[in-house]
């Protein structure tokens, strides 16, 4: 059975045939979501948020060429995502402060606990910029650098212009590169 | 082109985003200025950093009680459940036919003395839509907190919830208003529809059911319906 018959078969009401679109979608939703907020409770919560709207709206999804139902149930969870952090600000507990992290130096030539560390200050660093990005540029950076979507493909799923979502993933990456400067000193970038 | 633009696209270089005129021009600019050509660097190793970092551990999450909330939150929404007895259908049609005649009354209270003879207008103004609105959901708010402040331990101690009466008037209510703000407020007309579930479900239930009281009251809770209808009411 492919994924329309499954789905048309939801839209009549058949839970099952509903419980298998989950089965199939429910990773990567909750990715996105985690990805986003970088929480695993309110992944959980835009995971179920997103599959209930879907499953409300199902009788107005309609199968075309350039839209299938894993991308019109993409589309509901990254505005699931954007609507759930609208509405419980981000729990600032989930982030260390940076500052706090001990300070590593950028030479090459770490040992295996020192990469690790600067793995971590790496990501530490990443959440705590993403996590006070505007929340369109946080989802267009989200989706470009993680998930793996190309321009034109955010473009459609968000409804804007590629140059929109152009503008906004280089603001996004502006902002990490200027948080990243204590990493990697401009020193080390002198033209020869 | 100046430098600002080809800081955008040393970005979506990095991402694979320019095509090859875009890219040779880049190309070009760099080699002719130090400041771009050093941020050209600077974010190749930023982009480096953060793809080293990339592999973050994805937690695991319960995906059959993920699955068990949205089966309690979908479950019986598609079909509505008979109204004391009587087939959907038969309720929907009673509704229509109470309706026509509420509307009627209302068209010729507000309506007619203000006008000549002449076509009867069936629109209703949005503030008394607003007040009816208003008024319909201070009449459920008992049913609804007591079902929200309802613990296993409460079982068998409901007084709302016993008056069947009471609640086919408020399932009536509920339809007329439905009917009559469709098309024209559909935050409004989901709150309705979500009380609508409630309701029903309140009206099928068995005393000594915990299970079913339970499950609505995670379904007002889920829904956020009281907060949705204190938030109408103050709009």
């Amino acid at each position: 059975m492919n994924e329309t018959e499954i789905v048309q078969m939801a839209q009549q009401g058949d839970t099952s045939a509903f419980r298998q679109l989950f089965e199939e979608n429910k990773r990567r939703v909750f990715t996105l979501a985690f990805q986003y907020t970088k929480n695993k409770e309110d992944a959980e919560d835009i995971l179920q948020e997103t599959f209930i709207k879907a499953f409300h709206s199902l009788n107005k999804f309609k199968a075309q060429d350039d839209t299938n139902f894993s991308s019109w149930l993409y589309r509901i969870g990254i505005n699931a995502s954007i609507d759930h952090l609208r509405k419980n600000k981000m729990k600032k507990d989930n982030y260390i402060d940076s500052d706090q992290l001990p300070s590593i130096s950028s030479d090459d030539g770490f040992s295996q606990p020192e990469h690790a560390i600067r793995i971590k200050e790496i990501r530490t660093k990443l959440d705590l910029t993403l996590s006070q990005l505007p929340k369109g540029q946080r989802m267009v950076f989200i989706l470009r650098h993680y998930q793996q979507l190309s321009v034109k493909e955010i473009a459609d799923t968000m409804k804007c212009s590629e140059g929109s979502v152009k503008k906004q993933l280089f603001r996004a990456f502006q902002m990490i590169k200027k948080r990243f400067k204590s990493l990697f000193p401009e020193d080390n970038y002198e033209m020869q | 082109m100046k430098c600002n633009k080809f800081r955008e696209n040393i970005v979506l270089d990095l991402y694979g985003e320019l095509d090859n005129k875009e890219k040779a021009e880049l190309e070009e600019h760099i080699q002719a200025c130090a400041e771009c050509a050093k941020d050209y660097e600077y974010s190749k190793s930023v982009f480096q950093a953060l793809e080293d970092a990339e592999t973050e551990d994805i937690p695991e999450p319960a995906w059959d009680s993920n699955w068990g909330k949205i089966n309690l939150a979908i479950r019986d929404k598609p079909k509505p459940q008979p109204l004391f007895g009587l087939s959907p259908k038969w309720t929907y049609a009673a509704a229509g036919v109470t309706l026509v005649f509420i509307l009627g009354i209302f068209t010729g209270r507000f309506w007619l003395p203000q006008k000549q003879a002449g076509p009867i207008s069936a629109e209703l103004s949005q503030e008394y839509i607003q007040r009816t609105l208003a008024q319909h959901f201070e009449n459920i708010k008992p049913v609804l907190v007591e079902m929200a402040n309802y613990t296993a331990q409460d079982n068998g101690n409901g007084t709302v919830l016993l008056d069947k009466a009471a609640m086919e008037n408020l399932i009536i209510q509920n339809i007329l208003l439905k009917s009559l703000i469709s098309g024209k407020n559909p935050t409004a007309v989901q709150i309705l529809e979500d009380v609508d579930l409630v309701l029903r479900e309140l009206a099928n239930i068995d005393e000594g059911d915990s299970g079913t009281k339970s499950m609505i009251k995670k379904l007002i809770d889920d829904r956020e319906i009281l907060v949705n209808m204190k938030i109408l009411q103050h709009m």
